[in-house]
């Protein structure tokens, strides 16, 4: 298996296993506060959205991939194919430098909570760092999908290849 | 930078297929930098929103949507449907009406709401000779419910936005959806009778309880969602986890159209589904932040009070917005860029929020059907493999519906908000 191949599915599949867990501890925290409500521990929630925030961040550079972040396909009608590619190009260092700057300060936020041991409130003192990671490693990930996108982007350029052709292609 | 030339950088941006959290963040970053705010506190507001509650019911109903969607409950909806309504002439196209309410109810997407019912329904009605551009029209326009019956994923969007109470946008929601699924009942049967549509198979009373025991399971998740929220068991958090729950288990033990293995897989599906959504709102989180910042709405305040602008000619004005940036743009990105924007002048003017996001949701469900960018219109494309131009024709009865809908609703407010003052109190 492509190294590509064994990465997507590792994320997809941390993804998933992350929703799996949060879905086990939403609904065991139903049962314990009307059943056993001694057992009710006060930190499930938070870790139901450490959960979430990891998976989500995690499967952001796959959307990029997978072309699925929402966007307005207007100009596929109003623009020669032929420009298409030129407007990748520039989306694709628009995404470059928003990833980086995000990871950058992600990275600070990390090492700010990390020195001042920021914790959360319940009983077992998550460091949040932990938590606020998630964002430059997502970003990391997204800003690796946008360098990968502007490569393609500039060899369908220099190739002359049209993205409706490299579409029909695929 | 003045606030026309960052709208002409947006406008620029989105013609040039930015995505759309793209754009926002990117415009955010570069407003910060002008403005000399640090850059740190873009990404703090990035992860104090992501930290956050109601952004975790998004996952668990986009999960039970993608459970609804491949476990088969689609097709025990319909069946149990047609053994109530079939019996009727065009008695498939009302079948298709009301399983896709109940689908509704059950998963909050209208994406999906018209991919699951879609698939069955189209080819069932195309083999019992109705128009295929009625099929397409009213499986489309039927499917736009899902972001109007409760629970509904815009609702819960708009609730983060605009601090609302998400169970009070749902009831605002019920009567609104009702409404519009009585309107496309009274369209389908004026067709059916004009064109004269088959009657459906009359069941035997063995056959009509075993359909209704079979769809049993399906039609216990909008009870145990709906049913816990109002009933104050559990918050709409445990409700959506509840939800993924009951549609795991429906569409594994019960409805066996998946299985064990395709938990996981389908759960990242759902993941990647939400994310597409929450990047969005992050980035129009730290987008907001910058334009609360930079004063714009306050000024859109004054200008409202100066020009001595009514509610309705304001409701009016922001209807035919959202009809614009409807045709171009996604449902989710429509609201997370204009509501940072519309809320402290709904605020000015003294228009009820509640009965907004009721009034924005249906301009939402018509931002779905409205060429060239509606994403009910290429699902149902690419679920019937027919060409986006048989859709729209299909499609426009039921549009001009949904328009006597939207001013229904945009001027009576007490269509939406009856519901909800009743159980809460206004």
């Amino acid at each position: 298996m492509k190294l590509s191949a064994v990465y997507e599915k590792g994320i997809e599949w941390i993804a998933g296993a992350c929703a799996m867990i949060a879905l086990c501890i939403v609904c065991s925290e139903v049962f314990l506060r009307y059943f056993f409500p001694m057992l009710l521990p006060d930190w499930g929630r938070e870790i139901v959205i450490y959960l979430f925030a990891w998976a989500i961040m995690l499967v952001g550079g796959l959307l990029i991939k997978d072309d699925r972040h929402v966007r307005a396909d207007l100009v596929n009608e109003l623009f020669p194919q032929a420009s298409l590619k030129y407007f990748d190009v520039v989306v694709a260092l628009i995404g470059i430098i928003f990833c980086v700057a995000l990871t950058w300060f992600g990275v600070k936020t990390v090492i700010f909570a990390k020195t001042f041991e920021e914790i959360s409130d319940s009983s077992i003192q998550f460091p949040m760092y932990l938590f606020y990671l998630c964002l430059p490693v997502g970003m990391l990930f997204m800003s690796l999908h946008y360098v990968n996108s502007l490569v393609k982007a500039i060899q369908t350029i220099l190739g002359g290849v049209s993205v409706q052709q490299e579409a029909d292609h695929e | 930078m003045n606030s026309s030339l960052l709208g002409l950088l947006f406008a620029v941006l989105i013609a040039i297929r930015t995505p759309i959290f793209l754009t926002l963040g990117g415009l955010a970053l570069l407003m910060f930098w002008i403005d000399g705010e640090p850059l740190i506190s873009l990404a703090q507001i990035v992860v104090d929103h992501l930290n956050s509650e109601t952004l975790v019911a998004i996952p668990f109903f986009v999960i039970a949507a993608a459970f609804m969607t491949e476990g088969g409950v689609a097709k025990a909806l319909i069946d149990c449907a047609n053994a109530w309504v079939g019996r009727v002439r065009g008695g498939l196209a009302i079948v298709c009406v009301v399983a896709t309410t109940i689908f509704a109810a059950i998963c909050g997407s209208s994406v999906a709401t018209a991919m699951a019912m879609g698939a069955i329904l189209i080819p069932a009605m195309n083999r019992q000779g109705y128009d295929k551009r009625f099929s397409l029209g009213i499986v489309g326009a039927s499917g736009t419910l899902g972001i109007l019956i409760p629970p509904s994923l815009a609702f819960i969007v708009y609730a983060v936005i605009a601090e609302e109470s998400v169970p009070r946008l749902f009831l605002a929601g019920v009567i609104p959806g009702l409404l519009q699924a009585g309107m496309f009942i009274a369209i389908a049967l004026f067709y059916a009778y004009k064109r004269g549509y088959p009657k459906g198979e009359p069941l035997t009373r063995d056959e009509f309880i075993a359909v209704n025991l079979h769809a049993l399971p399906a039609l216990s998740v909008p009870v145990i969602v709906l049913g816990g929220i109002y009933s104050g068991i559990v918050t709409v958090t445990e409700a959506a986890g509840l939800a993924a729950l009951a549609a795991l288990l429906t569409s594994v033990v019960f409805y066996r159209e998946c299985t064990v293995k395709d938990i996981i897989p389908v759960m990242a599906r759902g993941i990647k589904s939400t994310a597409a959504i929450v990047f969005i709102i992050l980035t129009a989180m730290a987008f907001g932040h910058w334009i609360t910042g930079s004063g714009l709405p306050q000024k859109l305040v004054e200008f409202a009070a100066e020009s001595q602008m009514k509610p309705w000619m304001f409701l009016v004005f922001v209807n035919i917005l959202l009809l614009f940036l409807g045709m171009f743009l996604e449902v989710f990105a429509i609201m997370l860029i204009a509501l940072p924007i519309l809320l402290p002048i709904l605020d000015s003017l003294g228009i009820n929020l509640i009965h907004f996001a009721v009034v924005m949701t249906i301009n939402m469900e018509l931002a779905l059907l409205t060429p060239p960018v509606g994403l009910n219109l290429f699902v149902l494309s690419s679920v019937s493999k027919e060409p986006m131009s048989e859709v729209v024709k299909g499609i426009i009865p039921f549009v001009i519906a949904l328009f006597v809908l939207l001013i229904i609703v945009t001027y009576i407010p007490q269509v939406s908000l009856w519901l909800p003052n009743l159980i809460y109190g206004s």
